[in-house]
Formats: structure tokens, sequence, C-alpha cells
């Protein structure tokens, strides 16, 4: 799907380094995990015990063994698993979750990005409306937001700065539009 | 205008729509026709402190109660609208 | 007073002005010294088709003047030759059209242009030429033209207007022209977050900036010029005993060490708005011929403060006086700046007029910097002997008491001079003129507060500010420099510490601080020729006095009715002195007369950095089908719909026009098969022990008694009772549904469900999620439809009618082990499957249908073939949910539940909406079979006239039924159900058509719903 969206190769200005380098991140199972309001803890301990990590509460990342929990509302949670299959993944989750909360297969909704770079966030700052400073934004940080009338997660995996989007799949061939402008004067690498 | 989300922080105003005063009450479905016309067509337009709901639909997707002052747009504070009050 | 001198040109000559000669070049007016110009970069540039030569560092103003042209534009309304007046953002006069061709920018200040090479600029609103305009006789119409001329005048005929007043006004007044073409460069959008945002690199911006920085803050600094300083650079002053512009230099080299510190220079904050959010336009390029490859032209700034440091500095205003539109009389700051920031003489014989102390510097730098100064004239009797003393030792002419009555000359040659009820004249090819100054109040009161006037130096000044924002220096009325610097410390201390960030005011500089005085002074009653006050919308004095005598004297008439103020400069010169003069002529007093209300943005702004990213096919984000890349391969013709790019029909070679392939679309699906992309629909999870009792309270039928593995038709209503939406909703689970949404509602009934869980009934146990991305959802219809499914799906699951019958739903796998979802429903009214797989299975799935539909001619069909279909089986759709309709209106009354509460139901209950004359969904079709209907004709009764009191509803959808062979329409027809074989005529007076239509079942094929069921 990607390749179809932007060439690989080298985009906008192409002296020197690349400013902004944009991956695909491929072989994801992903879902929603929601929590019924009386059960979020119990939801929360669950997928603690399932994947060793602590759902957060707040909008924020945590990862481990490839699988990654971003928080994205209170008691619901995008859950990422790479090198799994995604209909096996959700009727795993399901059965673990059975009666706490409802899981929903997103394996296919989701093109999701990873975004690197010196230029990285000077690019994002054109269409993410949220402070993406170290002191504010830093590693593990994540947020629901709208990047050029496109709704989109958003995390920071390392210090880097390197971030993941998941962008809606109609909507990927617009955010690649948009992330070749906004990158092109410090020069776009596309990295299969 | 910026309006603090209690799950994903302070946040543009245009990650959110509008939907008016926040003190309304759906009637009890035994209710008369006119419980239900106020509810539907009766507005209070307050100059000052108002209780209104706001979904934020390119975040969290929760509504929220914002308390916000309508002359001067300044934000008293937000709340998750299905916790009790 | 001292003699004048006899030879000015002797003067230059010694003081040291270059006087450099050739074809058309010769910068005459460049002074050999000073200046913050680069004297080894000359830039050529082009005005009015004549070549000159500048220096980098000069603006566009600055290097006509050195080159001595002094008329540069023509007045918006009299065609009066007009000049350079200021040297800033002010600019009433000196707007001109900037480069050619497609690039054309009208209306652009010279003065703020940083000349670049090879510049080409116009002027304009003059024709044939600057020198000789024809429509300066407009001139002489003066006395016609004055305030509210266009309202009293162009009264009547009111078929005039739009033929012959408008055109005639149009070409006569305005200023310059677009170019017509579409706009070549990018513009973008960006968003920035700071600790504190300062505004203005003038002393107090750099010294607010450098105290946060030093605190490790962090900072934006935003100025609108192209060389950070502000008054450092055009005053000039000693700082220790160094030059101002040295000091700013280091201070901004030491702001550019900090990582928390950005410097936006060509930036102007335009705009303050709710919570601490400014708008800021940066000229990325303006400065360049066009702008480098992948650079914007403009972006526009979204930025977020914490703290905001206003240091906007101040706008001098003039002393309104017959003549004072010459071209010659400038801004005595202005000419100022000229000499000391881009070492230009503003004219070679200049006269000085004045009612304060800051004249009187100017003056004094002016005659240091070899500027030619003959004359001072002060309204004041007295003045302070500092100020007298260094112009009286270079021979000056000092005229107390005096003011200026009345000029001469196209471009000015002479002033006369009134003092002591004694009239003289005096030559002078400039006159500076200085009113004093005005606070830059203007982003204080964009959110509706209004500024406060301080007599002592008669101006209004910041009263109430925005939250979060404080002000420094010259914008807060405190005109000394170490007035500057103190305040502008102390301002970044305070708002830093309200954040918990300690910060210290750096030592204080060793600055000249110059008292200024002011005795207020607005305008010379004793004036000989026309004064005008808004020099860009050519506002006289007396229409001011039309204004009042006419009694639009609150200042938001005067505003609207002489156009005082509402040009492009939005009166930054003129407000002030045009407030004062209405205050005069009501005895009110400035104060109680008020000022108007400022708004954003402070000085103009493109409408292409506003749209920024989206134009073009970028106007908004499109959303592609997952069998987008499928249907481009074959050779699919799209249509937007909404944000949806969707196949509109699949041409064959061939077929000669769309209608052709439609048909041929449509026929296939009635007596084979075709399938069509149906993902755009909305599709919402919906799981939770209570999942049945949220469907029965949004939905107007019973769902909570749905089986599992079923389907049902559903409709939504708002609470007032209109139809919101409709779909088709499955039961996969005790506890778990999948809705389906139209496509146009999909959002808004996701928003309206979360209403209802998390405002209504927050004790429901019900989770929501929108799987609208995950799935590829394909609608196969047809009578070969199950054959064709047979072949994709996998072993072991029975399609047959009595396993799976109409209104079914199930979970299977199909194309060898694909997870999917199947649908037994119909739009097309043929037995058909809605079949759903994983997005990124799409193209396959339309792949594997294409194989195994081929022994039946399978077809894919776009939206046309399906809207088709949809009329024959008179299924309501966007025309009929239109909102306005109800459930009884399109025909499914008797779907609402008498046994539950719904959304909507008490208020569908209401006799207007109740009433049987509303109107309501019918089938239409031409009594003449040949004739095309089209929608949006009115039902106007046989033999009755076709006017409004006789309309009966109107015609929602149309098509050719290809099954049928004729046109066929749906419509809302007052009674309509019970008027079933009635004739009306359906009259379209837009297109001219009155045809006669039968009324009948809005189901136009298989009315029992065989073709569904076998």
């Amino acid at each position: 799907m990607f390749d179809k969206l932007l060439e690989p190769g080298r985009h906008g200005l192409v002296d020197g380094r690349a400013g902004v380098l944009v991956r695909p991140v491929e072989g994801l199972a992903i879902a929603t995990v929601t929590a019924g309001a009386k059960r979020i803890a119990a939801v929360a301990d669950t997928l603690e015990s399932r994947f060793g990590i602590k759902p957060p509460a707040r909008p924020a990342c945590r990862e481990r063994d490839g699988v990654s929990l971003v928080g994205t509302g209170p008691g619901r949670w995008l859950v990422l698993a790479s090198g799994q299959e995604s209909a096996g993944f959700e009727a795993g989750l399901c059965c673990a979750l059975d009666g706490l909360g409802a899981v929903t297969d997103q394996s296919d909704a989701l093109l999701v990005l990873e975004l690197a770079g010196p230029d990285v966030g000077r690019t994002l700052a054109k269409g993410v409306t949220l402070d993406l400073h170290a002191s504010v934004f830093p590693t593990g940080s994540a947020a629901v937001t709208v990047v050029n009338h496109i709704g989109v997660t958003l995390w920071q995996t390392d210090d880097a700065p390197t971030y993941r989007l998941a962008v809606p799949r109609s909507y990927a061939g617009s955010f690649m539009d948009w992330l070749a402008g906004s990158a092109a004067e410090f020069g776009l690498e596309t990295l299969s | 205008m910026r309006i603090p989300c209690p799950y994903c922080g302070s946040r543009d105003v245009q990650e959110f729509s509008y939907l008016g005063d926040a003190n309304l009450r759906r009637p009890d479905h035994e209710a008369p026709e006119a419980a239900f016309h106020d509810y539907v067509y009766l507005r209070d337009n307050p100059a000052g402190p108002h209780r209104e709901l706001w979904y934020h639909g390119s975040g969290c997707r929760n509504w929220l109660v914002v308390t916000r002052n309508t002359v001067t747009h300044d934000i008293a504070g937000a709340r998750f609208a299905k916790e009790p009050t | 007073m001292s003699g004048e001198l006899a030879n000015p040109a002797g003067v230059l000559a010694r003081r040291g002005v270059e006087q450099r000669s050739g074809k058309g070049t010769a910068a005459v007016r460049r002074l050999a010294t000073g200046g913050l110009v680069d004297r080894t970069r000359p830039l050529e540039f082009e005005f009015d088709g004549r070549r000159y030569t500048g220096l980098a560092g000069d603006t566009l103003a600055s290097a006509l003047l050195a080159n001595d042209v002094r008329l540069v534009g023509r007045s918006f309304k009299y065609h009066r030759p007009r000049g350079i007046f200021s040297a800033g953002c002010d600019e009433p006069n000196a707007l001109v059209e900037l480069r050619t061709g497609a690039r054309t920018e009208p209306n652009t200040r010279a003065t703020t242009v940083e000349l670049y090479d090879r510049l080409t600029a116009s002027s304009q609103n003059r024709w044939p030429s600057l020198d000789f305009d024809v429509l300066s006789v407009n001139r002489f119409a003066a006395p016609l033209l004055g305030a509210g001329f266009y309202y009293k005048t162009f009264m009547w005929p009111a078929s005039f207007w739009e033929k012959v007043y408008e055109p005639l006004i149009r070409r006569a007044a305005g200023l310059g022209r677009a170019s017509g073409q579409s706009d070549p460069d990018a513009y973008e959008k960006s968003h920035a977050f700071c600790d504190l945002l300062v505004i203005g690199a003038g002393p107090a911006g750099l010294m607010a900036a450098l105290t946060a920085a030093r605190a490790g803050a962090r900072v934006i600094l935003a100025d609108e010029g192209f060389r950070m300083g502000g008054s450092l650079l055009s005053d000039n002053p000693v700082i220790g005993d160094r030059p101002g512009s040295d000091w700013a230099a280091q201070a901004i080299a030491e702001l550019k060490s900090f990582p928390d510190v950005t410097l936006m220079a060509r930036t102007t904050v335009f705009g303050v708005y709710d919570g601490g959010t400014y708008g800021a336009v940066e000229r990325v390029a303006d400065h360049l011929p066009s702008p480098p490859p992948f650079l914007p032209r403009q972006r526009l700034w979204h930025i977020v403060a914490k703290r905001t440091v206003l240091a906007a500095g101040a706008t001098e205003r003039p002393i309104v006086f017959g003549g004072n539109d010459r071209p010659g009389v400038m801004l005595a700051g202005a000419v100022r700046t000229y000499a000391n920031r881009y070492a230009v003489a503003a004219g070679a014989d200049v006269a000085v007029f004045a009612n304060n102390d800051s004249a009187w510097r100017a003056a004094r730098d002016l005659v240091r910097a070899g500027v030619a100064v003959r004359t001072m004239i002060d309204v004041r009797d007295t003045v302070d002997p500092a100020l007298l003393a260094p112009l009286k030792d270079a021979g000056v002419r000092i005229l107390l008491g005096s003011r200026v009555v009345g000029t001469s000359g196209k471009r000015l040659h002479g002033i006369e001079v009134l003092t002591g009820g004694h009239r003289s004249s005096i030559a002078a090819d400039t006159l500076a003129v200085s009113g004093g100054w005005s606070p830059n109040v203007n982003l204080t009161c964009h959110l509706g507060n209004r500024p406060a006037w301080n007599e002592d130096i008669a101006a209004f000044v910041p009263d109430k500010l925005p939250p979060g924002m404080a002000v420094a220096g010259a914008a807060n009325g405190r005109f000394g420099l170490a007035d500057c610097f103190a305040g502008g410390a102390s301002a970044a201390v305070a708002a830093l510490e309200e954040l918990g960030i300690a910060a210290t005011a750096p030592a204080l500089l060793r600055a000249e601080d110059e008292p200024y005085r002011i005795g207020a002074f607005w305008h010379v009653a004793e004036s000989r020729g026309p004064a005008f006050v808004d020099q860009q919308n050519d506002v006289t004095v007396k229409d001011i006095g039309i204004a009042h005598r006419e009694g639009f004297r609150a200042v938001e008439h005067l505003k609207r009715y002489t156009t005082l103020g509402m040009a492009t400069d939005q009166g930054k010169t003129s407000n002030m002195i045009g407030l004062a003069i209405m205050a005069e002529l009501t005895g009110k007093g400035i104060p109680q007369t008020g000022t108007t209300i400022f708004r954003a943005p402070y000085t103009p702004v493109t409408i292409g950095a506003f749209a920024g990213h989206h134009r073009g096919k970028e106007f908004r984000p499109t959303r592609l089908t997952p069998t987008q890349g499928w249907a481009e391969r074959q050779g699919a013709v799209f249509i937007e719909t909404g944000a949806w790019l969707r196949a509109q029909y699949y041409p064959k070679p061939g077929e000669s026009d769309w209608q052709e392939t439609v048909n041929r679309e449509v026929r296939t699906v009635r007596s084979g098969v075709g399938f069509c992309d149906v993902s755009t629909l909305g599709k919402i999870d919906i799981q939770g022990p209570d999942a049945g009792i949220l469907l029965d309270r949004v939905y107007i039928n019973t769902w909570s008694t749905l089986g599992v593995g079923k389907a049902r038709y559903g409709v939504m209503l708002r609470e007032d009772g209109m139809v919101m939406d409709d779909g088709t909703t499955s039961r996969l689970g005790p506890c778990h549904f999948i809705m389906t949404t139209t496509t146009a509602n999909a959002a808004k009934v996701y928003q309206h469900l979360e209403f209802c869980l998390q405002v209504l009934w927050p004790e429901l146990d019900v989770q929501l999620a929108s799987v609208s991305e995950q799935w590829a959802q394909l609608s196969v219809a047809g009578p070969k439809a199950r054959e064709t499914l047979a072949r994709i799906v996998d072993p072991g699951f029975d399609l047959s009618n009595e396993a799976f019958p109409f209104m079914s739903a199930a979970g299977l796998t199909v194309i060898g082990g694909v997870q999917a979802r199947l649908f037994r429903i119909s739009f097309s009214g043929e037995l058909a499957y809605e079949i759903a797989v994983p997005a990124g299975q799409g193209e396959r799935l339309a792949e594997a249908l294409m194989t195994a539909g081929a022994e039946f001619g399978i077809t894919p069909y776009g939206t046309e073939a399906l809207g088709v279909m949809r009329i024959e089986k008179g299924h309501a759709a966007g025309s009929e949910l239109n909102g306005l309709t109800t459930a009884q209106d399109l025909g499914l009354g008797r779907m609402m539940s008498k046994k539950k509460d719904f959304i909507g139901r008490m208020m569908s209950q209401r006799p207007g909406l109740t009433d049987p004359k509303r109107p309501a969904l019918v089938g239409l079709r031409p009594v003449d079979r040949s004739a095309r209907l089209r929608a949006g004709a009115h039902f106007i009764p046989v033999g009755a006239d076709a006017i409004a009191a006789n309309d009966q509803g109107h015609m929602t959808s149309t098509a050719y039924s290809p099954s049928l062979g004729h046109s066929i329409g749906l419509g809302l027809l007052s009674c309509g159900p019970s008027r079933i074989g009635e004739r009306v005529r359906a009259v379209d007076p837009v297109r001219g058509a009155d045809t006669e239509v039968e009324i009948c079942n809005p189901v136009f094929i298989d009315p029992q719903g065989d073709k569904l069921r076998v």
C-alpha cells in the first residue's frame, strides 16, 4: 500500500542529508481495547498480565517485546503487536477480555508510519497543533489529534526524536501529500 | 481558543465541536410534550459563566462539560460529561 | 532666527552627498557615510519601467528616495499625486504593484518592501502615466465627491447601480489590480509554542527576550522588519559608547545562541486570539524575486504563548494642514529613519513642522547626517532650550508658535507658514511633520479591550490587556530609551515569575533618556486647500465636518460614513486625528469620543497564507476506498462524494457516454450479477451488555429482540422528530452489533451515539469503535449473486436460501482463509449480499469476484448505477434524508415502535409532523414517457398557475430507468400516498421545463420484494 503512496527514495530538497526520514511500520496487528466504565482496572490488569506492560492511564505509549499500548482515551487503548497475525491476535485478546471490555481489530484501518530526522519537529509543526518540545512531549508521550484535517494517533518512541503516527487508511494518500509538501524544504527520504 | 481536556490536556478549539447548554436534562419518557418542547428548543443565553457541552471528536472522543465565560471566553475548567457532578 | 542658507546644494556638496550621474540611475540623495546599508552590494531595480540602483539593506522606498523619485502613486478617489509618507507599515500613499505576471502583488507598501536585485515595481491607480493621469480631473470634482457622496448620489434608479454606477466607480476608484492568474507560489501553516512571546525587536523587545532567554525560558521573538532592532536602527542612539545598532546586533547574536529561543524576523504578529493564541505571518521569500525551491512564499504561524510582552513601538502621526498630501510632505520620524538607517537624504531642502520634542531630535539627527534642514516650525510658543541649541548652531531658522497652512508645487517646492497672524512663504522640497506618537495599542485591543487616554503624551495607551500580555516600551507610552530597556526587562521578569521561572533584569544600560513633551495639536484650522486626514482613502477635514453636520458623530459612524481608516493601512496615521477633530466639533473631548474597535489583522495578510497547503486538489483531504487502485486499473471514472473519491461508473470500450455505461451496469445487475464498493458507509462496532438497549433508544424500531446472525433496517431521528440517518445494523453476538450509517453521516452518527452513552445514559454499559476504515465492503447483487459468491466462500459455509435467508449476517472466511463478514441485505432490490473483508484485502476480493462471476458476465458498478437502482426501488437517500423529513414523510411511519421510548418519539407526534397534508414520498413518471424528469422541479396541480401558492412539493431524485425504459423520479408531494394514479405537473422554471407526471408507488421494481428473498 505504502509504495503506491510515495515512491521510495528522495523527495523535495536533494542536497545534503535528508531532514526527514519516513518508514512504514508493517506487519502490525492492531486493535482498540475499550473497557466498560466500571471495569477499567480489571481490563488494565488483564492487559498487564498478558503483555507485561502497565497500560497508561493518560495519553502515553508503553512498549515491551514488540507490543505497544497507547492510551487514546480514559479506559481506551490502541494495542499494536509486531509480527502477529491480526485475526488471531484479536481473537486472543477478545478471549482474555471477554465480559470486561470490547476488542476491535483495526489492523487494516491504520497505516503506521515512523518519522525521524533532524527536521522532523519542524515538519510536524506544520500540521500538528500540539507542543512537541521535549519538556512537554518527551519519549513515551502520545496524543490523539489532527494533522491537516486528518485524525491521527501520534507517539514518540525515542529521544532522537522518533515518532510513530497511525493514519486512517483512506486518508493515507492525502497524509503523504501533506508530509511530502511539508518536508520538501528539508528533504524527505522514504525508506522501505 | 484552547480547551483543557481532562484526558488529552490543553488542545486547540478546532479539535472540538460545540453542542450547547450542559444543564439541560432529557425529560422522562412519560413527561408531557411541553417538557420535550422546552428541552429541544428553549435555551438560556447567559452573559458570563456558562456550562457547555463540547465533544473532543478529534481527540479522546469524550463529551466534556466546559465552564466558559461567554463574555471573555475565559475557561474556568472542563470535566468529563459522563462523570456525575 | 538665523537667516536662510543661500545655497543648499553647496551644503550637500560640503556634507558629502554622493552625486552619481548616468543614464537615469543617479543615486543623488544617498549620503556618503553612515546608514545600515551595504555599499558593496548595489542592487538594480525597476520602477515604472525606469532602472535604478539601490543598496542591500534598502527598502524600495529608501531606494526610490535615494534616486530622488518622489511621485510614486495616485490617490484612491481624486487621483492626486502622492509620494512616500512614512518608513514603515503605516504607509498610506506609497502603495505599488510589485513584480510582474502571475506574481504581481498589488498594494504593497514600498516602505516595507525589502529591496532585492532586479526588483520590478510600478505605480498604481494612474492612466496613462503616473505623471499625467486623466482621471485626476476627479480632483476638480472634489467638492462633489465628499463624505456620503455615493450614498446620496447613486440612489436611483435601482437598475442603474449594476449597469452604470458600479462599473464607473470601479474604474475611477480603487487601488491596485490583481494579476487574474493563479498564484504560482506555495504557502503553508505552522504551529509554535513558547513560555514568552515577544512582539517587536526594538529596545524593549530585545531586552525582554534577553532577560527571558538568560533565565532558560522558551522564547519567540517576532519582528515585522527584515532587520531586528526597531528604533535602535532608526533613531541611532548611543548606548554606553557604541551605536544602538551595534548593541542590537550583539543582543541578537546572544539570543541566537540559546537553543530554546526562536528569532522570527519578517514576521508580523497580526492578531490576538483566546487562550494565549496569536496569529503571525512570516514572509519567508517576499524579499526574493521568487521563492527558492521547496520554500513557501509566506508561512502562517499559529503561536500559543503562556505569556506575551508586546513591544510593538509607536506610530508617528502627522499634523493635518492644507495641501498636506503633496509629495515631499513626510513624517519627521521617517525622514530621520531614511537618514540614519538608510543613509538617504529625503530632500535637498528640508523644513520640519511639529508639536513635540521628538521632531527636534529628528532635525538634530538630519543635521548631523548632513541633510539640509533649513526651517524648524513648532506650534508651541516655547520649547526646551536644549532642543534649540543644536539647530541654532547649524543655522536652522526656527519658527515657534507657527503653523503650516498650505503647500505648493506638484512635488513640494514651498510651504506657507502662519506666525502670529502673519503668513510667509518658505521654499522647501521636503516637509517633515510630526503631530506626536501613538503607542501601537492595536494588539492589546483584539479581545474587545479599549485603550485609555493619556493626556501627558496626548495619545491612547494600553489599558485592560488580554490575559497573559504585558506591554513595554513605546507601545506602553514610554518613549525614553532607558525606559524601554527597563520596561522590557521588568515585563519579562514579572511574566516568567508567574510561570515559576526565576529571572533577573540585566544591569541597566547607560542610554540617553530624552524627555518627550508635546503640545496636543491636530489640524490647522487656517488651512488653504484640502487638508487630508486619511490620505489612503482621501478623507479630508471637511468630510469629517460633513459627517458631524449630518449626525454621523459616533466614531464608528464617522468611520463608515467617511471611510476614515478603512483603507489597507487601517488608519494607522489618521484615525487618531479624525477622532480628535470630531471631538473638537462635538466639544466632547477625546476620551469621551473614544476609538473605533481594533481588529485583526494588524497589517493585511494575503489570502494565500490563510489557505496554506489547502488549495487545488489538496483543498481538503481526499479519502480513497480500499478498491481505488483496482478501480483505476479498470478505467473507472471517479466522482467526489463528500471527502471520498468513488468510482462513478466503469466505461467499456465502445460505450459512447456515461448513460450507456450506467444502463449496461444496471441491466447486468438486474439480469446477472454486479458488485460495487460500499466501504464508504459508516461502520460502528457496538459492544457491551446494554448494546441492544442503546439501539432501542436511538432507532425508532425495536432491536433488543433481534436474533444473533440477523440484520435489520433502522431509522434514527433527531430529538425534534426529524430523520437523522438510516442504515442496516446486524447482531454478530449477544453483546455485539455492527451498525452501518450513510456515508455522509458517519461521523455525525458516531458522535450522536457517544452523546447518548456519555451524556444521556452514562449508566449503559456499551463500548463503541469506528471500523469504517477497517473493512472493505462490497455489495454483490443480481440473480447470480449467490452462485458467484459460492465460488469465493471457503468450504463449509452454507449459502442456501434456507441456511442464510434474506437479512442474515455471519462471520466466515473467503478466498482461502480471509476473515470476512457476510450480510444478506439489498439496496438494489435484487438478491444481494454485502461482503466485508479487512481493507487490505479489498482489491483481492474485487479480483476474486471478477473471476468468480466471469461466467455470469459480472460487472463492477459505480455510484451512478447504485443511485439508479435505489431510485427504482424507492429507497430514501441524501436528497430525501434532508433534515426536513419525518419517518412518516418517507413512508416509514409504521416502523415506529409504540412500546418504547426512543429519541425523537415525542416530538415526532406533534400535529404539524403527523399532518397528512405534509409532503410525503411518492414515485413519479412522465405521462409522455420520452420526457426527462429533473430533480428540483416543483409540483403544481394540472391547470393551476405555477406560483408559490400552488406549490405542493418537489422532485427530490430522478434517474433514467433502463429497466423501465423511461425517466422516473421520487418526490415529496402533499398528501402524496393517497394520490397515487393522479397527475400533477413538475415545473422547473430554472431549466424551463413543465412536465405532466403520474403519481405512483415509489417502488418501481418488484414492489412485493420477491427478488430479494429467492
